[in-house]
């Protein structure tokens, strides 16, 4: 294992956040092609600013 | 062809010129901000450095935004012969002459200022450097918020200058980010002193991001339309997110420790990682901002990401040949 911080074991908050916004808006596109549905869509890009804000407070 | 028309590649130039043209004038003023903060002269002297090269890819955004505009004059003329363009195209065709003016005289006072800039004592040269690029940056930012022009200042007219203006600190803050690693990548002075900065121009870019996201959000429901463009523009903007978290965390912490522990390049795994991961980020923004510049390109979504995947392997190809020109070089500077 190499000394220090691996691909995703050692991500800060904001980053596993923004990291969960890319893979949410993703998986929200099925919803959004069959069902017209944008809540999960919605959701990610809500993640997205809440994972930025958090980034720029060094969290 | 494929439903795309002339005049929306020149507002593609013109916005990808000025993108860049405001993001190398931002990044300029803020190293020449800081070379006059800190303590260290040798610190200092880098920040100058970089900041002075950064002069080549404003200039040639300027460029592709001056040709773009001559372009964009004539396709103006030609929609006034009752070409027909559905209304948001006439919006920003009708924004042209407007803001063509103020970028020409912008364009020659800014090319006259920089040559007597160039003739000037080297004694309050940084200051005048500063001063240049903070302006270049408000005209710059003042013309890329208008790529059209509702009539009034309303949410839809708010969404186009939030959806324009972010390119400047995403696409062309990405595009200079790659190009301070150009510069850096030889110079171990450079390479210490501009690489910790890094996280602070990804910063940048994910604000950029965001302020997309909340100009849509004023136009939510009006201006979403279920099209294959619009699933592939998500693909990618999702990509590019999870991308800049590999990219910016623990790739970039890697290329900071190297730097620190005085090694010349990163090693085995990290090297590939960091190729795939900063050509992902270039090949994802420039297909973003080139896709939103046609309204009714004609491609699937199969097509598009085809497309995409391509365009990753012309400029994967590119790095790749530009990273083996530099460790001959840097083999040939070892040698002497």
């Amino acid at each position: 294992m190499m000394k220090g911080r691996s691909f995703f074991t050692e991500l800060r908050l904001s980053e596993y956040i923004l990291l969960s916004a890319g893979i949410v808006l993703l998986a929200s596109l099925p919803f959004v092609l069959v069902y017209g549905d944008f809540t999960v869509w919605v959701v990610a890009k809500g993640l997205y600013l809440f994972g930025v804000l958090l980034f720029l407070l060094n969290r | 062809m494929f439903g795309a028309e002339l005049s929306e590649l020149f507002m593609f130039g013109r916005q990808l010129g000025l993108a860049l043209a405001g993001a190398t004038s931002l990044w300029g003023a803020v190293f020449l901000y800081k070379s006059q903060r800190v303590a260290n002269a040798e610190q200092a002297a880098a920040y100058r450095r970089v900041a002075a090269r950064l002069f080549l890819p404003f200039w040639g955004g300027m460029a592709v935004a001056l040709a773009s505009w001559i372009g964009l004059l004539s396709a103006t003329a030609l929609a006034h012969e009752g070409i027909g363009v559905v209304p948001t195209h006439v919006e920003r065709l009708a924004a042209v002459p407007f803001t063509a003016t103020p970028f020409f005289v912008f364009f020659g006072s800014a090319l006259l200022l920089f040559v007597a800039l160039r003739l000037a004592p080297q004694v309050w040269r940084t200051k005048a450097y500063f001063s240049f690029f903070v302006a270049a940056l408000a005209v710059v930012l003042f013309l890329i918020s208008f790529p059209a022009w509702t009539g009034q200042f309303d949410r839809t007219q708010l969404f186009y200058i939030g959806h324009s203006a972010h390119s400047i600190f995403t696409l062309g803050t990405v595009i200079t980010l790659d190009f301070l690693f150009v510069v850096s990548h030889r110079s171990s002075l450079l390479k210490q002193h501009i690489y910790p900065h890094f996280r602070s121009i990804s910063k940048v870019i994910w604000v950029g991001l965001g302020i997309d996201f909340l100009s849509v959000a004023l136009v939510f429901g009006d201006a979403i339309a279920l099209t294959p463009k619009f699933f592939f523009m998500q693909t990618v903007v999702g990509i590019l997110i999870i991308n800049g978290v590999i990219l910016g965390g623990p790739i970039g912490e890697k290329l900071l420790r190297t730097v620190k522990s005085g090694a010349r390049d990163l090693a085995g795994r990290w090297a590939t990682a960091a190729s795939i991961s900063g050509t992902i980020s270039i090949t994802s923004w420039t297909t973003i901002t080139f896709v939103d510049s046609f309204e009714h390109l004609t491609f699937g979504y199969g097509e598009f990401l085809l497309g995409y995947a391509g365009w990753f392997l012309v400029l994967f190809a590119g790095h790749f040949v530009w990273e083996q020109m530099e460790k001959r070089r840097g083999e040939g500077e070892h040698a002497l």
